[in-house]
Order: C-alpha cells, then sequence, then structure tokens
C-alpha cells in the first residue's frame, strides 16, 4: 500500500488563487521523494497540506488507506521541517528539541534520554544550554531537525530546509538528510528548488510549474525524457538550448536553413503532429562544434568561450540563435571561428507550440 | 570614528546636558526640597516662617489613622483596578486579534477612551453615576435593581465606581499593548507547535504565555504605577467620600497640602509615595536593564 | 497576481464556531468605550432640565443653548482664554520635549561613555514619578520664583514630564538607524551636529510624530499641576472644567458642552493620527 496518495488534490486560496490543480500523486512508503520547482509553483502548498496546515479545497488525501482531509495536524503522525526552522524563540535548544515529546507527556526520564540521543547523533549536544539566537544556520538546522526526528516519526515533510543555508553546509546537511531518512525507516517529501539537492538526496523528484505536476521520475527519466518544455529547460546544469524550428511534410525538422538528420521513427512521430513551426531542445552536452566542412550542420561563429575545467562551454551565434555546446577543452575553437553545430538527434527534444515534447518517449540512450 | 573622542565625549555631554538640566530642576531638586519641606512646618499662605522640626511629620504619619487608610485604599484601588484592566485588556487582545474583518475598525474605536481627558472622563462618570439621574441607575433598574443605587456614596461602591472609570479609560490601553505584542508573535512558531502535536490549551501555556511575558511585565508596572498616582476622578466623583472610603494616598496628599494647608505633613506623605514608587520603578528598570544586557 | 505565500496569508484564519460571539464581546467594548462619550455630547445637547430628568432621556431634540452658555454667558473668564492658554501651553512644552529628548536620545544612543545606561535608566525612571508626590516643593519653587499663574510654569514642569518617554522612544529609534548611515556621512565631512541634523533625525520620522503626538495629548489633558500652578491667568481648559464643578448651580449642560469641546478635538486628532499614537503607545512592549 502506498504510504501517501493525492488524489485529484486541488488547492485555491480565498483570493482565487489557485495554487494546486488537480495532483495526483502517490509516495511509496519509505520513498524519498523530492518536489521540485520554481517558486510558485505549489510545491509548499502541496507540503503544508499534507501536513495539516492548509485546508484541501477539493480531492483526497490519503495516507495509510485513510482519508485525512479533516484530521488535525496534531494527529497526523507527521513531522515537519520548516525553511526558517521555526524554533521556539524563548527555550533552550534541550526544550525545543523535547516539545514533540512534551507535548505528548511523555516522562521526564524518557524525553532526557531521548533528546540526548538526538543531540549526540547530530553532534549538538555542546548546543543544548543555548537559546536559537546563539547559534548559527547550520546549527539551528540540525536543532530543527532534532525536532523533527526525537519522537520516530515515521514520515518527514520538509520545506526547503536547507535554503538558508551555506553551500558547503547544504551539502553536508542533506547527507545528513538522507542518512536519518534510511535509518528511521520513514516516508520523506522534500521540497526545494535546488535540483542537485533533489539529485542528491531523492529516490524519485516531482516537477511542478504553475500548480500542475509536470512529470514524476528519477533524475535521469527527467533529464533524458522530458515529457514538456518546462521540466527541459529547468532540469539540466546547464541550461538547454531551445531553438525555433520548422517541422515539414514527411516530419523532417529544419533549424535555420539546416536540415537536421532524424531517425524514421522520429520524422513518423513529427510527421504525425503535422507540420509547422516547433521548438527545438537540445542540451550544450549534446552539441559539437568542429570547423566548418559542409554537412547537416548548423553554422555559427563562436562569440563567448566558457572554460570549465577540462571542457568548456562555447556560445556561437547563428542563424536561429545563440547555441551552447560542451566540448572537450582540447578541441576548442578560438573567438570568433566558424564553427559547425551538430546535434546528436537521438538525444534532441522537438516541442509543440504548447510545449508538449512531440518525441517523448523516443529520448536518448541515457 | 573620524573624530576625536574627546570631542565625541563634548558632543554628548551637549546633547545630553539641556535634558537633564530640565529633569535636575524640576524632579531632582524637588525631591530634596520636598525632604527639606517635610523636615519643618509649613503652611500654605501663613506668613510665619517654617520651624525646623526633623522627623516629626514622619512619626505623625504613624500615628495618622487617615493615612493609614489612604494606603490601604490605594492598594485596594490599584490592586481592583489593576486586575480588572489586565484580565479584561488581556483577553479583548486575543478577540481582537482574530482574522475577521472588521475587526481593524473596531480596534481604532476601542482606543478612543485613553485619549479622552482624565478631567473630562471623571466629570462624564460622575453625571452617569450620579444616583438621582445618572444613565447607570437606568440600567440597573433594567438590570432588576429595586431602587436607585448610590454608586458615588455608598461605602464600599464608591471605591468600584471609581474602579469602573478608571478601567473605562484604561482597559483599553491593556488590550492594546497585548494586541501588538500578540501580533508580533510570527506565524511559523504557532506552525511548529501544530506540527509537534501541541494542542490550543498547550500551545497557550508553553509558547504563546511565555512569548508575551516581556509585554504583560511592561503592561502591569505602567498600569500600577499609573493607578497609584490617579487623581483626577477622585476629585471629581468622589473627593476622598464617603467617610474616607476613596481616600488614596494621591487624594489625601492633595488635601493635607492644598485643603488643609499643612505642607509639612504634605510634603511628608509626598516623600514615602514617591519611595514606594521609586522601588516599584526601579524592580522594573533593573529587570530591563537584564533583557537590554543579554 | 497574488503569490502563494500572499494568498495562504489570507485564508489561515478559518472560521470558527464563536465568530459571533467574537463580534458581540468586541462590540460591547467598543460600545461600553463609547457610551461615555455619547453622553457627553448628548448631555451637552440637552436643555438643562433635561439634564436632571429621570429617567434619563434618549430621545429630544438637540440644541446649542448650553454651548452658547458656556462661550458667552457665564462670567469670569470667557473660553478663548483657557483655549489660548491651553495651545500655547501644549505647543511649546511639546515641540521643546522632542527637541531636547531628540537631542538626548541621541547622545545616548550613539555616544559611548561611561554612565550612558545610568543616565538612560534615569530618565527613563522619571516616566514613574508621580505628580501628587511632587506637587508640593514645585508649588512652593514656582511661587518663590515668581512664576505662579505664568505659562511658563507649566510648560517647564509639562516639557519634563514628557521627556522621559519621549527620549526613551527616540532612542530605540535611534538604536535602530544602521550607523553605517552616519559613518558614511562623517567620511563625507559632516560634523556630527550635521549627522544630527540632516541624517539621523530625518531617519526617526515616525518616532517624532509618535512622540510629538503624545507628548501634546498629554500636555492638553494634564490637569494637577494646572490647576494648582496656574489657575488664573495661565488657567487651561482642564482648569475650566474643573472650576464648573466647584460652582453651586449644577449646570451639566455647559460642562458637557465645554467638556465635549475640549475632547472632540483630541478624539479626531487620534483616529486620522492612530497609527503613530499606536507606535508611541506600544513602545517598550513589543521590539
Amino acid at each position: 500500500m502506498p504510504r501517501i496518495e493525492f488524489n485529484c488534490i486541488c488547492k485555491t486560496y480565498p483570493d482565487g488563487t489557485r495554487a494546486v490543480i488537480d495532483l495526483d500523486l502517490t509516495v511509496a512508503d519509505r520513498e524519498f521523494l523530492c518536489v521540485l520547482g520554481p517558486s510558485g509553483c505549489g510545491k509548499s502548498s502541496t507540503l503544508r497540506m499534507l501536513a495539516g496546515l492548509e485546508p484541501v479545497t477539493s480531492g483526497d488525501l490519503v495516507v495509510d488507506g485513510k482519508r485525512i482531509n479533516d484530521l488535525p495536524p496534531q494527529a497526523r503522525d507527521m513531522a515537519m521541517v520548516f525553511e526558517n526552522y521555526a524554533l521556539y524563540p524563548h527555550l533552550r535548544v534541550f526544550d525545543n528539541i523535547a516539545m514533540p515529546l512534551l507535548a505528548r507527556r511523555r516522562p521526564r526520564t524518557e524525553i532526557r534520554e531521548r533528546v540526548l540521543q538526538v543531540a549526540e547523533t547530530l553532534q549538538i549536544t555542546e548546543h543544548l544550554r543555548k537559546r536559537p539566537q546563539a547559534l548559527s544556520g547550520g546549527q539551528r538546522q540540525r536543532v530543527a531537525l532534532g525536532r523533527a526526528i526525537v519522537r520516530s516519526p515515521k514520515m518527514f515533510l520538509m520545506d526547503e530546509p536547507l535554503g538558508h543555508l551555506e553551500a558547503y553546509l547544504r551539502v553536508q546537511l542533506r547527507a545528513e538528510v538522507r542518512r536519518l531518512h534510511e535509518r528511521l525507516g520513514a516516508t520523506t517529501v522534500y521540497i526545494t528548488h535546488d535540483q542537485e539537492e533533489a539529485e542528491a538526496v531523492s529516490d524519485r523528484i516531482a516537477v511542478m510549474n504553475g500548480g500542475r505536476l509536470q512529470q514524476l521520475g528519477g533524475l535521469i527519466d527527467l533529464l533524458d525524457r522530458p515529457v514538456n518544455r518546462f521540466v527541459a529547460e529547468f532540469i539540466g546544469r546547464l541550461p538547454i538550448n531551445v531553438l525555433p524550428a520548422f517541422v515539414g511534410a514527411g516530419g523532417s525538422l529544419r533549424v535555420g536553413e539546416t536540415t537536421l538528420p532524424l531517425s524514421p521513427a522520429r520524422m513518423a512521430r513529427l510527421s504525425a503532429s503535422g507540420a509547422g513551426p516547433v521548438t527545438l531542445g537540445i542540451r550544450p552536452e549534446d552539441v559539437s562544434a568542429a570547423d566548418a566542412d559542409g554537412g547537416q550542420a548548423l553554422p555559427g561563429r563562436v562569440v563567448v568561450l566558457e572554460p570549465q575545467g577540462d571542457r568548456t562551454v562555447i556560445i556561437a551565434h547563428t542563424m536561429a540563435g545563440r547555441v551552447s555546446a560542451l566540448v572537450p577543452s582540447r578541441l576548442v575553437p578560438s573567438a570568433g571561428a566558424a564553427v559547425e553545430l551538430r546535434f546528436a538527434m537521438d538525444r534532441a527534444h522537438v516541442f509543440s507550440a504548447d510545449g508538449a515534447n512531440l518525441l517523448h518517449g523516443l529520448g536518448g540512450s541515457g | 570614528m573620524v573624530t576625536s573622542k574627546r570631542a565625541d565625549r563634548r558632543t554628548a555631554f551637549l546633547l545630553i546636558a539641556p535634558t537633564m538640566l530640565v529633569l535636575l530642576v524640576v524632579n531632582i531638586y524637588p525631591f530634596l526640597y520636598a525632604l527639606y519641606i517635610s523636615a519643618h512646618t509649613f503652611t500654605l499662605g501663613r506668613p510665619t516662617p517654617p520651624r525646623f522640626i526633623g522627623l516629626s511629620n514622619y512619626r505623625d504619619l504613624l500615628d495618622d489613622d487617615r493615612f493609614i487608610n489612604s494606603l490601604w485604599v490605594s492598594f485596594k484601588f490599584v490592586t481592583i483596578a489593576v486586575v480588572v484592566e489586565f484580565l479584561l485588556g488581556f483577553a479583548l487582545a486575543f478577540l481582537f486579534n482574530a482574522r475577521l474583518g472588521g475587526l481593524a475598525i473596531l480596534r481604532k474605536l476601542a482606543i478612543l477612551p485613553i485619549m479622552v481627558m482624565p478631567l473630562a472622563s471623571g466629570l462624564v462618570w460622575f453625571y452617569i453615576l450620579n444616583e438621582n439621574f445618572g444613565a447607570m441607575n437606568w440600567f440597573a433598574v433594567l438590570l432588576g435593581a429595586t431602587q436607585r443605587v448610590r454608586f458615588l456614596t455608598d461605602d464600599s461602591l464608591a471605591i468600584l465606581s471609581l474602579v469602573l472609570a478608571d478601567a473605562w479609560q484604561w482597559t483599553p490601553f491593556v488590550m492594546l499593548v497585548m494586541f501588538a505584542a500578540l501580533q508580533s508573535i510570527p506565524e511559523y512558531v504557532y506552525e511548529a507547535a501544530k506540527m509537534d502535536g501541541l494542542g490550543q490549551w498547550q500551545t497557550f501555556w508553553r509558547v504563546t504565555l511565555p512569548l508575551l511575558s516581556s509585554a504583560i511585565w511592561v503592561v502591569l508596572v505602567l498600569r500600577v504605577v499609573d493607578a497609584f498616582r490617579m487623581i483626577e476622578l477622585i476629585y471629581l466623583m468622589t473627593r476622598g467620600g464617603p467617610g474616607g472610603a476613596t481616600e488614596t494616598l494621591s487624594w489625601y496628599i492633595y488635601s493635607t497640602g492644598f485643603l488643609d494647608q499643612d505642607l509639612g505633613s504634605a510634603a511628608a506623605e509626598a516623600v514615602v509615595m514617591i519611595i514606594v514608587v521609586t522601588i516599584v520603578a526601579q524592580i522594573f528598570v533593573r529587570r530591563l536593564r537584564y533583557g537590554e544586557a543579554t | 497576481m497574488a503569490t502563494t505565500k500572499e494568498a495562504r496569508l489570507r485564508s489561515s484564519g478559518n472560521l470558527r464556531r464563536g465568530t459571533f460571539a467574537i463580534y458581540l464581546a468586541v462590540c460591547l467594548f467598543v460600545g461600553f468605550g463609547l457610551f461615555p462619550l455619547y453622553m457627553m455630547i448628548t448631555t451637552s445637547l440637552k436643555t438643562d432640565l433635561q439634564t436632571f430628568e429621570w429617567p434619563p432621556v434618549w430621545i429630544f431634540t438637540p440644541t446649542f443653548q448650553s454651548y452658547h452658555n458656556a462661550l458667552f454667558v457665564f462670567g469670569g473668564r470667557s473660553a478663548d482664554h483657557y483655549l489660548l492658554n491651553s495651545i500655547v501651553v501644549t505647543l511649546s512644552s511639546s515641540a521643546l520635549a522632542v527637541f531636547l529628548g531628540a537631542m538626548a536620545a541621541y547622545g545616548l544612543a550613539r555616544f559611548r561613555f561611561s554612565g550612558n545606561r545610568d543616565i538612560a535608566f534615569y530618565i527613563l525612571s522619571t516616566r514613574f514619578a508621580p505628580p501628587v508626590g511632587f506637587i508640593v516643593p514645585i508649588y512652593l519653587m514656582v511661587q518663590r520664583s515668581g512664576l505662579l499663574d505664568s505659562q511658563l510654569a507649566l510648560i517647564i514642569v509639562y516639557t519634563s514630564m514628557n521627556l522621559s518617554f519621549v527620549t526613551w522612544i527616540l532612542r530605540g529609534f535611534f538604536l535602530e538607524i544602521p550607523i553605517e548611515i552616519e559613518e558614511a556621512a562623517l567620511v563625507d565631512g559632516y560634523t556630527r551636529w550635521q549627522v544630527f541634523l540632516r541624517v539621523a533625525l530625518p531617519l526617526v520620522k515616525p518616532g517624532l510624530a509618535a512622540t510629538v503626538i503624545l507628548s501634546a495629548i498629554f500636555s492638553w489633558n494634564e490637569f494637577l499641576f494646572a490647576s494648582i500652578l496656574a489657575p488664573g491667568d495661565a488657567a487651561t481648559i482642564p482648569v475650566y472644567l474643573a472650576g464648573f464643578s466647584a460652582s453651586m448651580n449644577i449646570d451639566w449642560g455647559e460642562y458637557m458642552a465645554v467638556g465635549t469641546m475640549a475632547v472632540l478635538p483630541i478624539m479626531i486628532f487620534t483616529l486620522a493620527l492612530q497609527r503613530h499614537l499606536v507606535r508611541g503607545l506600544t513602545f517598550g512592549a513589543v521590539r
């Protein structure tokens, strides 16, 4: 039985804002699911509905087979870690961590033991007598984590918990979060806008935009088989190239004046969708730049070079706009040189006017 | 800093000196002068020079029944008034904290009494509480009173009438301060409490109340001190009567000094009052110091 | 379009049972608060006979007779004498209090010297000085210096009474200004005095507004010192009001008329400027 089910969940705020639209999502037991998306995409609203901090407008929220729409947060066995830590400013770290146990009136000895244990695990024992104001961001977040795990809940909800921390702390703490998840055998729903983070900690990623779930899957799925233009543009270390293109009769694909080589299967798919203007999406990693020698390549002129260690990003100006390519540094042409850009078409995506990936399912070999 | 330390000190002195000068003249010197007066026989308007009598005025105070009574009446008034104002104001702050439409306007209306001239307030309440034609008696009859209530002339009711008028004016102040304090508690604290499993009552005791404690402290001290020094209502409504039932220390000092014209005794009483208030104020200021230091 | 966060904030107070109870309680409280003001205004519009009626007259045709009497008919000084005194004393003492208080507040906030904290707390503690306690010595001092029944005496006394909270509030405001702004000005060549006048003061305008308004209201309303120190020539409106109660005839209509005239401007003032007022009143209790 899946742990958490969102069945056609909608959230509309009183002022009319539709934050979440027709969300269908399941989270398996012990899964670590990341909800990824830009600001305002509905991920926070989704989490807060799960927590019980926001009422569900319509749809069924089911946990362990039971509909929990009307259950108050206190009755759901979930712990939450907030973006801004949400520590009690008037309490010391010890009492902050102890609060979930105090709320359930556990005996003092048990509380003491548990809190010390948790502090040990998160390496904050030395801070137990301090107030949150005296701690750094990273320390506060550990306290927030401690408060979440102290009663060993089965479900963790985390709302961009590492958002306010410095880069090295983010890397460090996300590993700890993952470790805790595994140790406690918990089911975790984790919100972030940082895909690197999502990639590092999660089992699956749910990409949201404009209140709707765009795609659900592992990172490789999202990278190689984006279901629409949004996902293709949102995921990926380097920004994907997006070029205006044209589908001709028979499913041929033309960018600028260059006809791109396509496999018969792909041409058939494009032909079925009809001729007309489309958008070509191709990742810089799948673009190669060579000296002009004719052939089915897009001609361009190098304008910017961005060295990145043993590889360099070349940005070339072409008839179809700017194209970036990631090439090994030893093969880099000089700035201003004329180049021919070749696309690995088996890894290219073609998007219709409404953003849908016309070649979805025929994605690259990964 | 780009200026020298000595120049800085001089500038600071020039900035603060005028204020200190005024306070010296109107606060420090009068207190010392009051000590001086209290050690003499001083009569208002009489041409005879004052005679030094040492602590005699103070000794007389200990035997003075009216003085002892005034301390007791002050204590009664302050306690009842502050308790009423605090409990009501505190509860109302929570009510006003609800996210309901129109409360903002109602709140602006609610705080109007704070700004009313205390003398005018005393005048109106004197009229309302009048036993012959006051509106309060009309309400009393409406609520089942069989005869007209003597609000201002009954021994036990008089002080409650003063409390009523005082609470009318100052409960909104308590409400305002507690409301502001409540509003300053960030929403995320309540959300964290929910996720931690705290019920409504638990949240109030463990989270809300501790976070309000400094505001509570401030409001209590201010009300205690201000209730203690209240005099306008007595001036207009009861003038210390009936039979000393509403003769607070404030009124007694005024009465001794300007009605009986015995400035020496009045000064002695005043010194006692200043000392009492100073002790209360010091406790408060000391706690504030700790707050600032941490 | 509103962001999700804003929309969320607006919805979190879900309707509960007892919404009606809350409104009822609040309205009762506000009604209770406005009732005496209502009584004052309506009584001022009644005829003398009506003011004595039992049961009280709730519905009547209003008349301005009492106002006419209060302003023009009663012997002794006319109302505008008191009004003028009140205005002069109020404006002077609040201006002075804020002027001196701002300087002192700045000195305490921005300069480090031994005794800084002690002086600050001393000034704060004068807020608690009970007027009744000081009335006796101050009366004698005023009398001896020949300032009895002068506006100046009142102005000085009121200034000192206002100084404590003015200084304290403005000190808090100055402490909140980032010091870099002033340091930049100093580096640019401003003297410390210029920094105070041109940089710091403008930045604490809300604090200045709050303290001026509170000082003005306090000075306008003050009774005890006014009645003792300025019973005649420099008498202010509260003294005028109190004078009515001393007379043997109880002319409620006239009392209330004067009371209304004294209180109504402040009420309007309060409603218009309540944001600043609230800031001043709640200062210290709420960060």
